[in-house]
This record gives structure tokens, C-alpha cells and sequence, in this order.
């Protein structure tokens, strides 16, 4: 029994000895890198062609191009998207205004990153309007409706152009 | 005995391999060892005129006028930053000095010794010059050079290690700087300490993450079987933005042990790891030197990831258990 003490006392010894000769070192290292705000607006058409017309369109009052163009947007930070038209009225025969080509948002990809949008028609101007408004997110695709107005009294014959612009803002 | 200053660059090419490569000369051949750098003097005595200002490689320099003796100066102070159990296996000296004239005085020559006990004994000597009339760099001894002993850890401390120059002719004297190389020991080095990485893409959102291969290095010594951990410091990355802090989880950033060319590895972690605030072993390996690159992968997300700067602090732990 004693021996098997000082086996033990041996054993601790020992132990200790070892658990001594445990030895660390440590490095702080740091990780860095900046984010700047980063937005980026495409479309997948620049022109809506609405060919040409015909007395239905007339009798109807306007003529609808469903679907007709795609805009998309990325945003690392809450943005808002907005149209407006590049002139008060068209280039053609007469001075049609620009409130007579109206669009709306027909569907969004990631409603979840859009806070509200234009979900019903409304007419071009010249100063801004929302078509949009989100939060930080990326290929958050819009579905473009588009109505251009028309009535038989201004309406002559001619060719008609009118450009407009969106414009994404991260402010 | 003098030789000029060694001079070398590491192509840098894409291939990870010649990253590899260029990381093991950028430190140095793993097998030789490691060196402090060159150390400053913070204390001198003797006959050299503002022996002070041969402390720094700068555009001060202290002046030698022995035109008629040889004068004798001696510098120490030098802060060696020696790991636990290095051994020593070389010393080289070096002095930026040059030859100048005011009238038909002699070139400057120099001769040097160390001492290991202040001063009470010392080394052989090493002599250099004439000088040139222009600054020249002198490096005496080297990586596997004792000046003619076996020195101990112990003795390169700022008080015990001393050089001591002789000095005949006239000339300045620029900078008195010691060099000592080692091996073994238990130190960590990291290359660089801050890893910068640099300015996110809106791509980089797109993709989801982005990856810097072997964008910092890990070098070690180890007198015996060791293992090296990582773990963060915060969970939270530190944000400076004008946006409400989006507490970027630490696990974001994700590391992992590329292939090394070098040995000493027994294992390591090659997976993708995010990093966390518990310590994660990065790799183990048997005593000696081993030398470890590092790539790292941060998830970037539109929630977590707004405009601004983040930082995150983390360290490795070498064990020898």
C-alpha cells in the first residue's frame, strides 16, 4: 500500500512536470473590408413600340401593351425607382402630352424587398414619379404594363415619339 | 568579410502554386530557419560623436574622427523578440557608414565584436574598409554565423549584448543594426496581420460570397508536437456606417488551409470553416517549422452586408501540449 502511494505521488509528479511544459503563443490578426453603396438598374428593352393603331384602339380610348418591358434593380441599401418623361410632350403631329403614356407594375419577382409600388396606371410627366420603393436587395425584376391614351378630336395621323427615364436612388 | 545587402522579389503570377512559392521565399527558406529583422540600438557609449544617431536608418548619422588613434564606441539596447526555447544559429551586424573627408584625412575602416555579458568578454573581431566616400551598407557574419561561439537565448538581451566598433580614419556612421536568425522555439508570425479584404462588387452579391485565395500566411516554429487554433474575438463584426449596425455574424467569414508546399503538417483544415468565437484547430503538425496559407471566404448577403466598413478581430493560439 505505501508503495503504491509513492507510485502515486511519483505519477503527480510526473504530471506536473508535463502539464509545465504546456506552452502557447497567440497572434491577433484583423479582417477589414468596406462596402460602398452599390445600385445597378437594367432594362430589358429600351423602346415600347405600340405599332400602329386602328380605329378600335380609337373607340377604346387607349391602347395596352401588357408585359412589355422589365426592369430590374439591385440595391445594397433601401432605394426608391422612379420614371419620368424626357419632355412634356410627344415629338409628332401635334402636342400630345406626356400624361397620355401611363404604366403600372404588372407583377414583381421579390415582393419581399419591395415596400410599395405602382400597382395602378398613371400618366408621364416631366418631374419624377415612384414606381417603386425598396429595401437592400438584388434582381428584384419588374413587370411593366403601358397604356398610351388616345381620342379621335387630337389624335391625327402621324408618328408619335416620347422618351421617358427611370431613375434608381440609394439615398 | 563584408557583403552587400541581399536583395530579392517574388514574381507574383496568379497560379496559386506560384503564390506558394513566392510566400516560401517571401520568409525565407522554412528550413533555415527565422530572424528577428533588424534591430535598433537604444544606447551607446564611447568616442564617436552623436553616437546617438546610428540608431536609425535615417539621414542622421554620427561622426569618426580618428585621425590619429583608433577610437572605439559601443552600442546596445537592442530588443530581441526570441520566442521560448529559439535556438540561436547566427548573428549578422549591420552598419551604414561611409568615408568623409575634410581635409587628407584617411577613409574610414571598422572593425566589430559582440560581447554577451556587458561588455566583461568578447567575440572575434570582423573587419570592414576602407570605406567608400559614399553610404555603403556592410553586413557582417550571417545566418550560420556565432562569431565564434554558441550563444543561448538568454544572453541577447538589451543589457548583455553589446557591439563594439573600432574605428580608424574619418567617416559617418548611419545606422549600427543586428540581425540574429534562429530556429525552433514556439513562434507565430502572420503575414500580413491585417487581412484587407478590399472593397465588396455588387458581384460579389450576386455570387453570394467572395474567396481570397492565400491572402495571409501563417508561419510557425515549434520545439515539439503542436496544434494551432482560430477563433474570433467578437461574434459580431465591428460596423462604421451610417446605416444601423447590421451585426454581421463573425461565421461570415469562412476560412480554410490551402496546400502547402512546405512540410511540417500532419493535418489541416482544408474545408471552408466559418469562424467563431470557440477555438477551431486549423492544423497540426510534429516539431519544426511549417508554413501555412490561409484563404478566406466571406458570405455577403443584402441583409447583413449594408454600405459601410467592417472589422473583425480574431486570433490563432500555437499549443504544444
Amino acid at each position: 500500500m505505501r508503495s503504491l502511494k509513492v507510485l502515486a505521488v511519483l505519477m503527480g509528479a510526473v504530471m506536473g512536470v508535463v502539464t509545465g511544459l504546456a506552452a502557447s503563443v497567440s497572434q491577433g490578426s484583423t479582417a477589414i473590408f468596406t462596402v460602398p453603396t452599390l445600385i445597378r438598374l437594367t432594362v430589358d428593352t429600351a423602346t415600347i413600340n405600340f405599332g400602329s393603331l386602328t380605329m378600335d384602339d380609337y373607340d377604346l380610348g387607349y391602347k395596352e401593351l401588357l408585359g412589355a418591358q422589365i426592369v430590374t434593380v439591385w440595391s445594397n441599401r433601401d432605394w426608391t425607382l422612379t420614371v419620368a418623361a424626357n419632355s412634356a410632350t410627344w415629338t409628332g403631329p401635334w402636342a400630345k402630352p406626356a400624361s397620355d403614356l401611363e404604366l403600372k407594375v404588372a407583377s414583381v419577382s421579390k415582393p419581399g424587398r419591395v415596400t410599395s409600388y405602382a400597382s395602378a396606371y398613371f400618366g408621364l410627366a416631366t418631374t419624377a414619379q415612384d414606381v417603386a420603393v425598396g429595401i437592400p436587395g438584388g434582381n428584384i425584376a419588374f413587370t411593366m404594363d403601358f397604356r398610351v391614351l388616345l381620342d379621335w378630336d387630337n389624335d391625327v395621323a402621324g408618328d408619335y415619339s416620347l422618351g421617358f427615364t427611370y431613375t434608381l436612388t440609394a439615398p | 568579410m563584408g557583403s552587400p545587402v541581399p536583395k530579392s522579389r517574388a514574381a507574383l503570377f496568379p497560379s496559386v502554386w506560384v503564390l506558394l512559392f513566392s510566400a516560401v521565399l517571401a520568409f525565407g527558406i522554412v528550413a533555415a530557419g527565422q530572424d528577428t529583422g533588424w534591430l535598433n540600438p537604444s544606447q551607446d557609449f564611447g568616442d564617436f560623436v552623436f553616437g546617438w544617431r546610428a540608431y536609425y536608418d535615417d539621414n542622421q548619422s554620427a561622426l569618426i574622427w580618428a585621425y590619429w588613434d583608433e577610437l572605439s564606441h559601443i552600442f546596445w539596447g537592442y530588443e530581441f523578440p526570441l520566442p521560448s526555447g529559439a535556438v540561436i544559429r547566427g548573428i549578422e551586424v549591420r552598419i551604414d557608414a561611409w568615408s568623409w573627408r575634410l581635409g587628407l584625412e584617411q577613409p574610414l575602416s571598422l572593425r566589430v565584436q559582440l560581447s554577451w555579458d556587458g561588455g566583461s568578454s568578447w567575440t572575434h573581431t570582423y573587419e570592414t574598409g576602407p570605406l567608400p566616400f559614399r553610404q555603403t551598407t556592410v553586413i557582417l557574419g550571417g545566418p550560420m554565423d556565432g562569431w565564434g561561439r554558441t550563444w543561448r537565448r538568454e544572453e541577447l538581451n538589451p543589457t548583455d549584448f553589446r557591439v563594439r566598433l573600432f574605428a580608424y580614419g574619418m567617416g559617418r556612421l548611419d545606422w549600427v543594426a543586428v540581425r540574429v536568425y534562429f530556429s525552433g522555439g514556439l513562434s507565430l508570425a502572420l503575414d500580413p496581420a491585417t487581412v484587407n479584404l478590399g472593397t465588396l462588387t455588387l458581384d460579389d452579391y450576386e455570387r453570394g460570397y467572395r474567396d481570397w485565395d492565400g491572402i495571409q500566411w501563417i508561419k510557425l516554429s515549434a520545439y515539439n508536437s503542436w496544434a494551432l487554433y482560430i477563433s474570433a474575438t467578437s461574434s459580431i463584426w465591428s460596423y462604421t456606417g451610417d446605416l444601423p449596425d447590421p451585426k454581421k455574424p463573425c461565421g461570415h467569414l469562412l476560412w480554410r488551409v490551402l496546400p502547402t508546399l512546405s512540410g511540417g503538417v500532419t493535418r489541416s483544415q482544408t474545408n471552408f470553416t466559418p469562424l467563431s468565437t470557440s477555438e477551431v484547430e486549423v492544423a497540426s503538425g510534429p516539431a519544426g517549422d511549417a508554413l501555412l496559407p490561409i484563404t478566406f471566404r466571406l458570405l455577403v448577403d443584402y441583409d447583413t452586408t449594408v454600405p459601410g466598413t467592417y472589422t473583425l478581430d480574431f486570433r490563432y493560439t500555437l499549443i504544444v501540449p
